[in-house]
């Protein structure tokens, strides 16, 4: 009698100890992929601050049409490649696009900011300094929710590679570790760069 | 520096550091135990009790019944949330469209950091202090606040704010704000002791001083109670201050470390501190309520056993141990926000600022204003192309314009947001609902809220619905003004306005989309997107352009409108038409749920499909207007006015 309450006992207490590790499972895994999501949107803003951009300085740079055009371009293409991208995150193809059109939207406007700077008026204007601010501070987000996204996979990836969640984590579904997101060309979370 | 090395330390050292507490409150509960003992013994009637295990049992939760009543008070007022805090402090609230260009970059950087570090968005509070300074403040990270000083934002550039303000995220994530306030209530209880201490002395002063006449009685074991408490509860007081305080600068270490985890940038972090050891002010606050909460900020000036953090060199040191002890000469440095330099990422300054002074004034502001920003992006992914359209935003701007001052006035303060939105619910046709309605906001809302929401409510029904749904966006930072508890009302209201006619008509379905996710998602943060495919969710999209197409087409055929938006999916004629009372609100409501799931860019698809269903017949009905809304506010990708 004894005996089988203790036996009951250590199975309750071991049947805990295993949902704690599923739980904590499920929890890091849900919290690296909502990092993911994070990314996305970080990108998407900053596609949807750009056309605000054109517009404020449109006014002033009347004479750079076509400087003008290529940061819409450039931007445009960005913002297709993303749409691919996340449709396949898995795609090395993909993500290579993504990064290339990131890094041609860049420096698009790095020109645009530089031909800025001799227009007086343009830099007195407050919406400009506005969106300048909006923009360094998108491009930092872009930067920390992928920093937030690769350090909850190492979470993720330490937890399940530790004793004792290494023997159960494949059983329940998380056998594969999270990868770390690396953009090949490094280009995506890489600020324009302004030459003055 | 090895950043998550020094915070495992940390860890570790306030882990001991909190048993150690543990112990310290043991043994004062072991000592009260003998100094009881020792007192009864004076006691002929109670001499047996002296050193029994009842005795031990009866004085254990005495003790503990005492500390835990004294620090339960004082915990419960601490723990009033941070905006108590910031406010007593004098700090004034940021608001989330301001367009002064320093405010404007606190904020941003709080977002920056709240998204490196995973923790909801708080609220951000500017303190007018000279010294270089910040605090979080709060119970749990739902309802931290974040404080900082103007001196923080001036004289700090933009890396060294983020290293700031990384570190008090630190706190808000590791719980040291509740840690703290939990130390600091254990310690008033055992502080408490003493003042029973005392008040005991007094007593027995007091009776013996009658008694002096006639037989001695307790007087004796009373001094002796009431002499002993009064020391243990000094001396537990005086080790649990500096076994606190020391835990504290463990804290303050762990944050350091992660602030430099968040940032990735030891240059941040140091380079602020470098600052205000440079600096005249220092750190100091000149606020009446400063003094009483010094434990919480970034840096303090003190340095004995008690400090509750470790001095700025140590501090420095850890982070960059090359620093070789000079200072900046800060007094001489001031920062501009936004300079164009930091776009490329290089930290200059220039000589002069004239920071909150710029120009607030500026004929149509495009940026800043949320609502327009909006519009701008809505527009742009919606046609999917860069092209500004000058036509529309005149648009909105002569639709704001049709609208009555007053009511758009109301819509820009907390207060008369709140009784513009419950007008717009008031039921003008039913009028038993309307009792209702009017009841219902008598009993739960502000004073006053039934008075203001009747004088609105005439001025609405001219209104079209485009209009109505302008006002809402109107409203929109007024409502993310009020505290979590207000909100939390405003809420509950709202749906039960909605179901005071018991049905749901769409502008009510369409509002509390709105509310719900979109106002509401600063207080109740929730997964915004996950990984899902449109392939995936292919059945519940058709129920969303089903709806589309069947009420938003003026009695045409719907099928083409539907094809047309299903073909922006790329899944034309595989999916056929739902019949059209499987397309109603609730079914929408069910598709929602499951269409949340999918990713941002998916999302967006699919709202361009909708707009793809909308624009079959070259016009924009009220009902898509509506459902649009709705569907978008539940997805999460707001859209602008003008939709």
């Amino acid at each position: 009698m004894i005996t089988a309450l203790v036996i009951i006992g250590v199975l309750i207490v071991l049947a805990m100890f295993v949902v704690g590790i599923y739980n904590k499972l499920v929890t890091l895994k849900n919290r690296f992929e909502n990092a993911f999501s994070q990314i996305e949107v970080q990108l998407q803003r900053r596609y949807d601050l750009i056309p605000n951009l054109i517009e404020t300085v449109k006014g002033y740079m009347k004479h750079e049409k076509e400087t003008l055009e290529a940061v819409i371009q450039a931007r445009n293409q960005a913002a297709g490649s993303l749409q691919a991208a996340s449709k396949n995150p898995g795609d090395a193809s993909a993500i290579a696009g993504l990064a290339g059109a990131e890094g041609m939207l860049g420096g698009a406007l790095g020109r645009l900011f530089a031909l800025s700077e001799s227009y007086p008026d343009l830099k007195a204007n407050q919406n400009m300094a506005n969106l300048q601010e909006e923009l360094s501070s998108t491009e930092n987000k872009v930067a920390f929710s992928r920093q937030a996204f690769n350090d909850s996979v190492t979470a993720y990836n330490t937890y399940k590679q530790t004793f004792p969640p290494v023997f159960f984590a494949g059983m329940f579904g998380h056998g594969q570790d999270g990868t770390l997101l690396e953009f090949e060309s490094k280009k995506i979370a890489e600020a324009p760069k302004v030459q003055f | 520096m090895d950043f998550f090395k020094q915070q495992d330390k940390a860890r570790g050292l306030s882990g001991y550091l909190i048993l150690l507490f543990g112990f310290a409150v043991l043994c004062i509960i072991i000592s009260i135990f003998c100094l009881t003992s020792f007192a009864v013994g004076f006691e002929r009637d109670l001499a047996a009790l002296a050193w029994t295990l009842e005795l031990a049992v009866i004085s254990t939760i005495g003790t503990v019944i005492a500390v835990f009543l004294a620090s339960a008070f004082r915990i419960s007022w601490l723990s009033s949330g941070g905006k108590v805090v910031a406010e007593s402090m004098g700090g004034q609230r940021l608001n989330q469209n301001t367009k002064d260009p320093l405010s404007r970059q606190v904020l941003n950087v709080v977002e920056e950091m709240a998204i490196a570090s995973g923790t909801p968005v708080p609220p951000v509070y500017l303190m007018d202090e000279q010294g270089i300074n910040a605090f979080a403040a709060g119970y749990s990270p739902r309802d931290a606040v974040i404080g900082v000083t103007r001196g923080c934002a001036t004289k700090l550039n933009r890396d060294q704010l983020q290293g700031v303000m990384a570190h008090e995220f630190s706190h808000i994530l590791n719980g040291d704000m509740r840690i703290n306030i939990r130390l600091t209530g254990i310690i008033f209880g055992i502080v408490f002791l003493a003042s029973i201490g005392r008040i005991l002395t007094n007593v027995a002063y007091i009776s013996g001083g009658r008694r002096r006449n006639g037989k001695d009685g307790g007087g004796g074991a009373l001094v002796i109670l009431g002499i002993g408490l009064l020391i243990i509860g000094g001396i537990g007081g005086f080790f649990g201050s500096m076994i606190r305080a020391s835990i504290s600068r463990q804290r303050e270490f762990l944050a350091d470390a992660s602030a430099v985890q968040f940032t990735r940038n030891p240059d941040g972090i140091a380079g602020a501190l470098k600052r205000i050891g440079g600096y005249s002010h220092g750190s100091k606050l000149q606020s009446a309520g400063a003094q009483e909460f010094s434990h919480m900020f970034f840096s303090s000036g003190i340095s004995n056993m008690f400090a509750t953090h470790p001095p700025l060199p140590i501090r420095i040191k850890r982070i960059d141990p090359n620093w070789k002890n000079a200072y900046p000469d800060t007094d001489k440095i001031s920062e501009t926000a936004s300079q164009s330099s930091q776009l490329a990422g290089v930290s200059g300054f220039t000589g002069t600022s004239d920071n909150g002074s710029t120009s607030q004034n500026q004929p149509q502001p495009q940026t800043g204003s949320s609502g327009q920003e909006r519009s701008h992006s809505a527009q742009t992914f919606l046609k999917n192309e860069g092209k500004i359209d000058d036509e529309k935003l005149a648009q909105v701007r002569s639709l704001i314009a049709s609208i009555p001052a007053n009511l758009v006035e109301q819509a820009k303060e907390p207060f008369g947001a709140r009784c513009l939105l419950f007008a717009l619910l008031i039921d003008n046709q039913n009028l038993e609902a309307r009792k209702r309605q009017a009841q219902m906001i008598e009993q739960q809302a502000e004073e006053g809220t039934l008075y203001q929401t009747e004088k609105i409510e005439p001025f609405l029904s001219n209104l079209s619905c485009e209009q109505k749904l302008v006002l809402v966006e109107e409203s929109r930072p007024a409502i993310s003004e009020l505290s979590i508890n207000q909100f939390s009302v405003f809420q509950k209201l709202i749906v039960q306005l909605i179901g005071a006619d018991e049905s749901i008509d769409l502008f009510e379905w369409c509002l509390h989309k709105v509310i719900e996710f979109d106002f509401g998602k600063q207080h109740y943060p929730r997964q915004l997107h996950g990984r899902a495919s449109i392939r995936s969710r292919i059945s519940d999209c058709a129920v969303i352009l089903g709806a589309l197409s069947h009420y938003g087409q003026e009695g045409a055929d719907p099928k083409p409108a539907f094809n047309q938006g299903m073909q922006a999916l790329d899944r034309s004629g595989q999916i056929k038409l739902p019949a059209s009372q499987d397309c109603g609100l609730s079914s929408m409501d069910k598709a929602i749920e499951r269409l949340n799931k999918m990713s941002a860019s998916e999302k967006r698809s699919l709202i361009d499909a909708c707009a793809r269903t909308i624009d079959h017949d070259g016009k924009t009905t009220d009902i898509e207007i509506q459902i649009l809304r709705g569907i978008a506010c539940a997805l999460s990708c707001p859209l602008g006015p003008n939709l």
